[in-house]
């Protein structure tokens, strides 16, 4: 059942293998060449055929009209006998060259066209020739006063038959000459119908063709498109894929951060906050001499120093403001210290907005990592802080009036920008920057704001 | 007058024990519980609540935060004063302990006498 299917299929496979083959240009070359030598050969045979017609066309009018001189020819020749006038005799004289003239110019077709069957010309001819001298015999005998040997010799059997005989070969010549004509119109029509055939295969094999180079432009587009959908959806992939290793990397560096604070703290800490206790009480001890006491609390605020020290690294590792107070207050805490170090207002306006609390830590170090780069860099005179949220958006925003510079120029991976990036794209959301020389800068941050969990 | 009986909100075992020994050494009180992070200390104030004089708590916990048990103490409207000893006593934070009902902020690294001597004027009153 399935067989002619099948069938079809491998014809169509093959046929499109063909197709997409390199043999496809020479196929159709050779096609061209060989249905363009074709209709050119079948059109010389048309030509030579229609003028091989017109010429027997021709030859068989001038056989036709030599019979006709030649019959007049007798009749003025036997009229002037019978009558005698001498006008008639003229008559005949001119019905003579007429034939002739007429033979001669078919005889000449008749050789052009070199036909077998037309049997020998010559013998025609010189039967032709002696009727004529046999009518001039009479004619003459006729000038010389001998009429009754000239009537005699023009109605003699000999000379019906001889004139019959004249013309069944002349009339010979003639069928030969239509069944001739007949041949080659039929060769004529042959070269016609193989034309025609040579045309329209010719035009089905363009139509074909065209249908197939269609085909092979749609099936290239659909591979083309199915190409390009393949290849966004590897950069898609990729894209994700890169994005969560940046999210990876930026969560194990905060984890490995909140670890060596956490370490830091506990044991580190510990200890100095330990023998700052020891130290308290051995200095309420009592009786101790007044240079101890003085000794003690040389190395009490060194130690101080040294809890202070811890402090700062431990701050810098992770906002301790940030898990204890809040986004908000660590926020307005980072612009406060921040306008310190600026010696220049930080104007902050930080609301409260849903985020999660990985993605409140990324906030807190763009908002740390703008500012930084503002007491780097900026050169300005205030800088202005928002964190707002509207609608499902959470919105950071840092702008300074400073120097400013060209974002497109900036070298990848100062500034921490990159960093800046890659953490708010893990969170799903983006950074923006915009800043031109002498125009100041502003660090937009946008987030998505926190989907209740049920 | 008797004894203080004081409970220690602390994470750090080293500082737990000094703590300990100092201020029973330093003034008349005696530690009778203490918690190491917020839900600990929760429970352990609900549970002893009248039987405390004194709550001492650091911010920065094992888990949970000083504050939790500050705000917890201030909505059960506990008698018992309580007092922040920490690490990070900065502005903010102070005002935030003080606005969660804490009677005073110590910072571990220079406050350390001002506690025992709050300790022991509060023992002696």
């Amino acid at each position: 059942m399935a067989s002619p299917l099948r069938h079809s299929q491998a014809f169509q496979q093959s046929l499109e293998s063909v197709v997409r083959g390199r043999y496809l240009m020479p196929i159709a070359l050779v096609v061209g060449i060989v249905a363009m030598a074709v209709n050119e050969g079948i059109y010389r045979e048309s030509d030579q055929a229609l003028s091989k017609g017109i010429t027997l066309t021709e030859a068989r009018m001038g056989v036709a009209e030599s019979l006709q001189h030649l019959t007049d020819a007798g009749l003025y020749a036997r009229s002037y006998l019978l009558a005698g006038v001498p006008g008639e005799a003229d008559r005949y004289r001119e019905a003579v060259n007429r034939m002739y003239h007429a033979k001669k110019k078919t005889f000449d077709l008749l050789e052009m066209l070199d036909e077998k069957q037309m049997g020998s010309v010559a013998e025609i001819d010189a039967k032709l020739t002696a009727h004529v001298r046999a009518m001039d015999d009479w004619v003459e005998l006729l000038a010389r006063g001998k009429r009754e040997a000239a009537l005699q010799a023009a109605f003699s059997d000999e000379s019906l038959w001889r004139r019959q005989e004249l013309r069944t070969e002349l009339e010979k010549v003639l069928n030969i000459a239509a069944e001739a004509q007949q041949n080659n119109r039929e060769a004529l029509y042959r070269s016609l119908f193989l034309s025609r055939l040579s045309v329209h295969v010719l035009a089905l094999a363009a139509i074909l063709g065209l249908v197939l180079f269609r085909r092979q432009l749609r099936l290239g587009d659909e591979k083309l498109a199915q190409e390009r959908l393949l290849l966004a959806e590897r950069v898609k992939s990729r894209t994700a894929e890169l994005t969560e290793m940046a999210t990876h990397l930026v969560h194990a560096r905060e984890d490995e951060r909140a670890h060596i604070a956490r370490e830091l703290h506990d044991e580190l800490g510990g200890v100095l906050t330990a023998t700052k206790l020891e130290f308290a009480r051995l200095r309420r001890m009592p009786n101790l001499p007044e240079a101890v006491l003085q000794r003690i609390a040389a190395i009490d605020a060194r130690l101080s120093e040294g809890i202070a020290v811890k402090r700062r690294v431990i701050e810098n590792l992770r906002p301790s403001s940030l898990d204890q107070l809040g986004l908000v207050s660590a926020i307005e805490i980072l612009c406060r210290d921040m306008a310190g170090v600026l010696g220049v207002p930080v104007h902050a306006e930080v609301n409260a907005v849903d985020v999660e609390v990985s993605a409140e830590l990324s906030l807190y170090r763009v908002a740390q990592e703008s500012l930084t780069n503002i007491a780097k860099y900026a050169l300005c005179t205030q800088v202005q802080l928002q964190l707002t949220q509207s609608g499902s958006v959470v919105q950071l925003t840092v702008q300074d009036d400073g120097q400013g510079f060209l974002p497109d120029h900036l070298t990848p991976g100062r500034h921490g920008l990159a960093g800046m990036r890659m953490r708010l794209e893990a969170h799903g959301g983006r950074l923006t920057v915009v800043s031109a020389p002498g125009s100041g800068t502003i660090v937009k941050a946008e987030l998505p704001k926190m989907t209740v969990q049920p | 007058m008797s004894t203080l009986r004081a409970f220690i909100v602390e994470d750090s075992p080293v500082i737990l024990k000094n703590l300990t020994v100092a201020l029973e050494e330093l003034a008349d009180l005696r530690v009778v519980g203490s918690a190491r992070s917020e839900v600990e200390a929760v429970r352990g104030l609900e549970e002893m609540a009248v039987d405390v004089d004194l709550v001492i708590v650091d911010v920065f916990l094992a888990s949970g935060s000083g504050l939790g048990v500050l705000r917890f103490a201030q909505g059960a409207q506990m008698i018992a004063p309580r007092v922040v000893l920490t690490n990070y006593a900065t502005p903010d934070m102070r005002k935030r302990c003080l606005e969660l009902g804490a009677d005073r902020v110590f910072d571990k690294s220079k406050d350390l006498d001002e506690l025992f001597d709050y300790c022991e004027k509060l023992a002696d009153a």
